[in-house]
Formats: structure tokens, C-alpha cells, sequence
């Protein structure tokens, strides 16, 4: 298939709209959804200041919003305190006591963690980057695969006022270096590695090699996931930095426009770091957390690990924000087989479950066996993001994955029937949260395969022509006309140059259909998307005329797995697999092309 | 299924048929561990069945305590068995659901509490109905082992009522000759407390 957006509309967009029968006393009609839509996007400033009210402030604010965008602060004046918003208003709840975060490592070996446990742990981190001198406004840095120690880093950053950023154990050194040099962070976490298919992946090494790259001078924190190597002079295990007397430490009350977390994320020149606001973000993010289903009561898996938006927002901060149990996991999906995603939903009675469409289609090729044998009954919903759901592989999913053993009305298992809702959500780095999608705990109309929902209340979400004008049943590309409470308070100029017409470009070819739904069609620049992560090709182009002296050209094309893949050519003296390896160690295994052609031209 | 389970620093594995195998420091207790005994340091038998204790505690030279061998036990006794906490509690079948000749009669076995100095609580309910006495244990309780199969012990749903009267942080179930009941005492316990199925 081509990169064409009409063919990937062809084989996205179908007449089905399906109610689960879980959700069949919850389904609005397509009327009963526009007319909540439409009331939210009359006036956005008015809606998004109803629900920060949802959090605790400790100072309301004076003006809702103010400028115009690309720059718009958010909840002037406000003042919050992030962490209490985030754990600390748990404290005397029945939440306390429960489960916080079970982790389960590849060998299988599992650790629990309440939401007590969890706040005395970010204490202890909390206070030892204290002492080490961080303070409100400085950056912490997290290098590693999702781990307890990695989460209650991120919000001991958050507990003191220091925004984190996390970065993707998929990216290599020198990317690792360049947002080192960038952030010019305090601390960096890592862990000593971690193990993917048996193997240990050397984490650490990675680190040594950026920090060396980058001239960091700051403290490296090692978790000792792999044991602990010999540690060099800036280095630290974890258990030695925490130990000690710890005071207790005070929460950092931020204002609305304080950095809280940042975000490289790929744009076709390089990555770029994109820095989200305390207020606006925590606002978006819990309400999203509940529209799209969570509870407290509810158990909660991300296959998406947090250096990715998604891993940010719906693993790190809106789940615990609600008070569910969060599940991590360090390894592979297929290690020792396939069925192990499976397994963990199976084992910790997970209730929902957040996967990508690529992850979807890997599973889908496999025996359905792998997953139609075990008891998923305790989920409500499986949530998919990162790229399009073609409707074959949401087929698949909701009658294998999504229909378990358990009878409900109209629901046969014995025929794979469905029970539960699949539904595809649109989210970018920029947005912060998803802003398109069905929501199981809002408005929930029925489900149209292949197609990403409809707007989340609070979007505008257009799709324009070229020359700006919105058109509905016509590809275009997709846009928000509104400024958003999670806009991002520190950007790029490519950012800004998104916003030149007055609106949000995302960049994403999209198409509307006559009831509502949004369906994704790729993007406008090359910029690539692959297996769901989002890869700039001019960092590929720009390291390897760096670092090996060749120019190369990038191309995307359609891969029936991955969405997206890369092919690159060059020319210069070396060989093809020396390119292959360079980018491998340099970038990352994810921008790894599928294919690299020496040019003689 | 998870190997074994690092709650407060305290190693939670599944052990025999209805059992469990606690690790804290270097040192295992085994409540109930059948026939898989060779790991255990000390051994705490609910009763003499052979599923949970069998004949081979009266030649062992493992420290047992149980209501029939070794350490003879009771409901209310308070132990210190190697620097953990063991509280004795009562278990047994309500006899009106047995025509009077309940398989676990009052006083042939018992519950235990056990708290290990990281302060986790973990209370093996032993073979029991649902029975008064096992509601409200006057602690909280962070791990709850609980049989879920019915017949001679509590059904999926009295052991979900227990569930919602003790609110631990988690449960994990034990005791069902059928699979299929597990699933469904996860199913039905999970909106109350998180199950675990070890």
C-alpha cells in the first residue's frame, strides 16, 4: 500500500458502527454526542475552567486564559501544588492503602507498591535530589525501562518543582547526549540495564556514553535492575542515594505556567523539546484519565512505557491522579511467548488496558489461541493509540481480546461475539493528552472501526483543504481551532509555525466523516511514523553527515506491520551495515531503516 | 502467573494446594505447603489434612505448629515465631451447612496472622466458612489468602463478602479444585480489592 491518504482512508473507513454490549446502556446517540460537543466548543475557555476545577488549587486564577496562540497561558495567577494533585489528596482515602503500582519484571518476579509506600518512596528521592542540590526549575533527566524507581523519580521531580524529562530506552547515545546538552539536567536516572528476551540490555553503557558525548557534569543515579556494575566517579546506585535521614520534604506549590515535564519529539529537521505547564497539563490529563474510563477502583495496564507522551500522561501522572493501580512491566511481549501481555492482564485482573495498533497487528499475526485461552473477563476496555486501527486488526482484538468467557447480554462467547469496547485514541506530544476518541466514562457513541473516535469535548478539531477552509467527507489536514489547557508553554519554532493560520496544524492528514468520526491518514511531511513512534528523519540525516560525513535521503513507505518504514539512501565509501549501525547505536534501534541503499549515482 | 510477589520486603509465593510461602530476610515460613515442605524453616499447618499438612509433619524435624502437632496452637494465642508475629485465629465450618458433621469442626483448625517486622500483614484464613469470627480480624490487613472453591470451605461469593468486610490491599485466592472458580472470584472480587492471582 502507498502513503497515499485516500488509500488509507479506502482501507480504514467502513459503514459498521458498533455498541459493545458492555456499553450498551451507556452508547449516546450521534445527535446526544454533537449536541455536548458542540456546547464544549462554543465556548472552550468556559468548559476547560469548569473542569480544573476538579483539582485542588491553591490559589484560584484571575483569567482562564490570555494571548493568543502559539503562546497562551493557562489559569493565570493559579497556583497548585502538583504532587498533592497528584498522590498526596489520596492520603486518608480508602486509595492509601491500595496498590499503587504492581510491577512485574520479564523473569517473572512481581513487587508491590500502595500508594503509602509509593509517597514515602518519592520522599526519599524527593530528598536526596535535594541534596544534590536540585531546585525548582531544574531539570531531572530518566533514562530507563518502566520501573518503580523511574516513576517515583519523575514525581519526587514534580514533588520539588524540578521538570523531568523522560527519554525512550529505544534511542541511542547520541540522541541521549543532544537532550542532555540540551535540558542541561542535575541528575539523570538510569537503571543498570534491563532484560528483553532473556538478554540484558546494557542501559548504563548507553548513559556512559552520552554522558562522555555530552560533557554532563551532574550526578548519574543508577536503579540496580541488572545487579550493579563497578560505578564510576559521578555515579550512584539508587539504593545508596535514598538511603540516609530524609526530612520530610515540602511540596512545591508551581504556578500554572511552571514547567513540568518535557518531551523531544520528532519534527522533520530534528527532534525538539516541547515543555508542558503544571496547571494547564494536570488539568487536561486528569480529565482525560476519567473520560476515558478510569476509577479508582480500576487496574490499569500501558504497554506504552513512559519516554512516550502516552507513557507520560497515562502512565505516570492520570491514572494515579484518579487512584487506580498502575501495572508495569520491563520485557518483551513475546518473552517466553506472545500470550504474555495477556497473561499480566490475566494474573493482576487488569481493567483496562492501553496498547498501540501496531503492538495490536503483531498480536493479531499470531495464534489467537495465544489469547482466546486466557480469562480476560475483568476488562472493561481495551484503549489503542500511536496510529490508525485498521478495522481487520479492531475486528480481531474485540472478538478475541474483547469478549472473554463471561456471558452478557448480546454478548456470546462461544461466537467471539465482542463484549467490550476497542476504541482508537489521537494524541500528540504537542496536545499533551488524547483529544480525539469514544469515551467509555463521557461521550461514547457507537464505535466506527478504523476510524480514531470522534473530538474529545474541549478540541475543536477540523480538518481543512489547502487553502484553509474546513471541509467535512474530504481528505484534508487535520487542525484544533481552539488553544488548549495543555498547550505546550516552551516550543520550537516548528510549533509555532504550526499555529501561522491562527489554528493548530498536527500535521496529519485527516478526514471526517458525515456522523462525526475523525479518521488519520498519515502525515503531511515526512516525518515518520513507525510502530507508533514518531521519528524525525532529519535527525537520522543530520547525526550520520556528523558523525560519517554522508548525506542521505530519507524516504517513508507503507509497512503492513509497522504503519510506517524508512528507506535511506546515501552515498559515500562505506558499507550499507556499517550505516545500519551507526544509526542503531547512535539513534536508536527504532530508526533503524528497513532498508539502506548505497547510491552509485 | 507471577513467581513470587515483593510486598513491604516480604517474598509471597504460592505453595502446595492451598498454601503460601512467606520470605522475609532469610527466613520462610510455609503456612500450609502440602508436601512441599524442603524449603520451608518453619512450618504453620492450619489443620492435619493431607492437602495442606500431611503425615509427614509428625516425623519432621522442622519446627511445626499446628492445632494437632508440634507447637499445639489455638485461636487467640499470640507467638513470636523467629521475630515475626503470628496471631492464631479461629476457622471452621458453620455446622448448619453440614448437617451438623462440618469436615472442619470448631477447634481442628485455625487461621494464622502473620507479620514479619516490615510490618505486612498477611492473614491465611485457613479452611473456614464464613463465620463471625474471621469478619473482623482488629488490624488491617494488607494481603488476604483465602480459599474461594466452596464445598468444604467458603464459596467465591462468601469469600468476596469477606473480601468486602476485610478490605485488604490484596487478595489472593486459594483452594478450588475447579480453575474456573478462581476466575470467577477475580471477576467478582476485583471492583473491592485487587486480585492477584499468584
Amino acid at each position: 500500500m502507498s502513503l497515499n491518504p485516500l488509500d488509507l482512508l479506502r482501507a480504514l473507513a467502513t459503514s459498521e458502527r458498533i455498541t459493545p454490549p458492555s456499553m450498551k446502556w451507556k452508547t449516546v446517540t450521534p445527535s446526544e454526542y454533537k449536541r455536548v460537543y458542540e456546547e464544549s466548543i462554543k465556548d472552550p475557555y468556559s468548559f476547560w475552567s469548569r473542569v480544573a476545577w476538579g483539582l485542588k488549587w491553591a490559589k484560584p486564577w484571575s483569567i482562564v486564559a490570555e494571548g493568543s496562540p502559539p503562546g497562551v497561558n493557562w489559569f493565570v495567577d493559579g497556583l497548585i501544588n502538583p504532587y498533592y494533585n497528584i498522590i498526596g489528596k489520596h492520603r486518608d482515602t480508602f486509595v492509601w492503602s491500595k496498590p499503587a503500582i504492581i510491577w512485574e519484571g520479564e523473569e517473572g518476579d512481581a513487587r508491590v507498591l500502595t500508594y503509602s509506600e509509593l509517597d514515602i518512596l518519592v520522599n526519599k528521592v524527593s530528598s536526596a535530589l535535594v541534596n544534590n542540590g536540585v531546585k525548582p526549575g531544574d531539570w531531572v533527566l530518566i533514562y530507563s525501562p518502566p520501573l518503580i524507581e523511574a516513576i517515583a523519580t519523575a514525581l519526587a521531580s514534580v514533588k520539588i518543582g524540578a521538570p523531568f524529562e523522560t527519554v525512550f530506552t529505544g534511542f541511542g547515545y547520541y540522541e541521549l547526549a543532544r537532550r542532555t546538552r540540551e535540558v542541561q539536567p542535575r541528575v539523570v536516572f538510569t537503571a543498570s540495564g534491563f532484560p528483553r528476551r532473556g538478554k540484558t540490555i546494557d542501559t548504563l553503557s548507553t548513559v556512559r556514553k552520552a554522558v562522555e558525548a555530552s560533557g554532563f557534569r551532574g550526578r548519574v543515579v543508577v536503579y540496580e535492575r541488572m545487579g550493579l556494575p563497578a560505578l564510576r566517579e559521578n555515579e550512584e546506585g539508587f539504593m545508596d542515594f535514598i538511603r540516609g535521614e530524609h526530612s520530610v520534604v515540602s511540596d512545591f506549590n508551581a504556578h500554572s505556567n511552571h514547567p513540568l515535564f518535557g518531551l523531544h519529539v520528532g519534527y522533520s529537521s530534528d527532534y525538539r523539546l516541547v515543555v508542558h505547564g503544571t496547571g494547564g497539563f494536570l488539568v487536561q490529563v486528569y480529565a482525560t484519565s476519567h473520560w476515558i474510563g478510569l476509577r479508582p477502583r480500576d487496574t490499569y495496564y500501558c504497554t506504552v512505557w513512559p519516554g512516550w507522551i502516552t507513557g507520560v500522561s497515562y502512565v505516570i501522572f492520570g491514572p494515579l491522579m484518579i487512584g487506580s493501580t498502575i501495572v508495569l512491566y520491563d520485557g518483551g511481549p513475546d518473552y517466553p511467548s506472545w500470550d504474555r501481555w495477556w497473561r499480566i492482564i490475566e494474573d493482576y485482573s487488569v481493567t483496562l488496558f492501553l496498547t498501540t495498533s501496531s503492538a495490536l497487528r503483531l498480536l493479531s499475526k499470531r495464534s489467537s489461541d495465544l489469547v482466546s485461552t486466557r480469562r480476560l473477563d475483568t476488562l472493561r476496555a481495551i484503549l489503542v493509540t500511536a496510529e490508525p486501527l485498521d478495522p481487520e486488526t479492531w475486528w480481531w482484538t474485540y472478538r478475541f481480546a474483547g469478549t472473554s468467557k463471561t456471558p452478557l447480554i448480546e454478548s456470546i462467547p462461544d461466537k467471539l461475539s465482542g463484549r467490550i469496547p476497542v476504541v482508537n485514541l489521537y494524541i500528540q506530544t504537542e496536545t499533551g493528552t488524547f483529544i480525539t476518541g469514544n469515551l467509555v466514562n463521557y461521550t461514547f457513541p457507537p464505535i466506527a472501526p478504523g476510524s480514531a473516535g470522534t473530538p474529545i469535548p474541549g478540541f475543536d478539531i477540523k480538518v481543512v483543504d489547502s487553502s484553509g477552509v474546513e471541509v467535512v467527507e474530504a481528505i484534508g489536514e487535520l487542525v484544533v481551532k481552539n488553544p488548549w489547557p495543555s498547550m505546550p508553554i516552551k516550543y520550537p519554532a516548528e510549533y509555532s509555525e504550526k499555529w501561522k493560520s491562527g489554528y493548530y496544524r498536527t500535521g496529519d492528514y485527516g478526514y471526517i466523516s458525515s456522523d462525526g468520526y475523525v479518521y488519520i491518514l498519515g502525515r503531511l511531511d515526512n516525518v515518520a511514523k513507525i510502530s507508533g513512534y514518531r521519528i524525525s528523519p532529519g535527525a537520522i540525516e543530520n547525526t550520520l553527515r556528523e558523525t560519517l560525513k554522508i548525506d542521505v535521503k530519507i524516504y517513508r513507505v507503507r509497512d503492513i506491520e509497522r504503519f510506517e518504514a524508512l528507506v535511506l539512501e546515501y552515498r559515500g565509501s562505506i558499507n550499507p551495515d556499517e550505516v545500519k549501525s551507526a544509526i542503531r547505536t547512535m539513534i536508536g534501534a527504532i530508526s533503524e531503516p528497513r532498508e539502506v541503499i548505497k547510491s552509485n549515482a | 502467573m507471577p513467581r513470587r510477589l515483593l510486598f513491604k520486603n516480604t517474598w509471597l509465593s504460592r505453595i502446595g494446594f492451598a498454601g503460601v510461602r512467606v520470605e522475609y530476610g532469610d527466613l520462610v515460613i510455609c503456612i500450609d505447603p502440602g508436601s512441599e515442605v524442603f524449603n520451608c524453616q518453619v512450618v504453620l499447618c492450619t489443620h492435619n489434612h493431607s492437602r495442606h499438612c500431611g503425615s509427614w509433619i509428625h516425623s519432621t524435624n522442622k519446627p511445626i505448629y499446628s492445632p494437632s502437632t508440634g507447637y499445639i496452637v489455638k485461636p487467640g494465642v499470640d507467638l513470636d515465631v523467629n521475630g515475626v508475629r503470628v496471631l492464631v485465629r479461629d476457622a471452621y465450618n458453620d455446622p448448619d451447612l453440614y448437617n451438623g458433621k462440618p469436615p472442619h469442626p470448631r477447634g481442628f483448625g485455625v487461621g494464622y496472622i502473620l507479620i514479619p517486622p516490615s510490618g505486612l500483614t498477611i492473614y491465611h484464613t485457613g479452611d473456614t466458612s464464613l463465620v463471625s469470627e474471621i469478619l473482623n480480624p482488629g488490624l488491617n490487613i494488607d494481603v488476604l489468602v483465602a480459599p474461594v472453591g466452596g464445598g468444604s470451605v467458603m464459596t467465591t461469593e462468601d469469600a468476596v463478602e469477606l473480601v468486602k468486610s476485610i478490605k485488604p490491599s490484596i487478595i489472593i485466592p486459594i483452594h478450588a479444585e475447579d480453575i474456573d472458580l478462581y476466575y470467577r472470584f477475580r471477576d467478582m472480587a476485583q471492583p473491592y480489592a485487587q486480585v492477584i492471582l499468584l
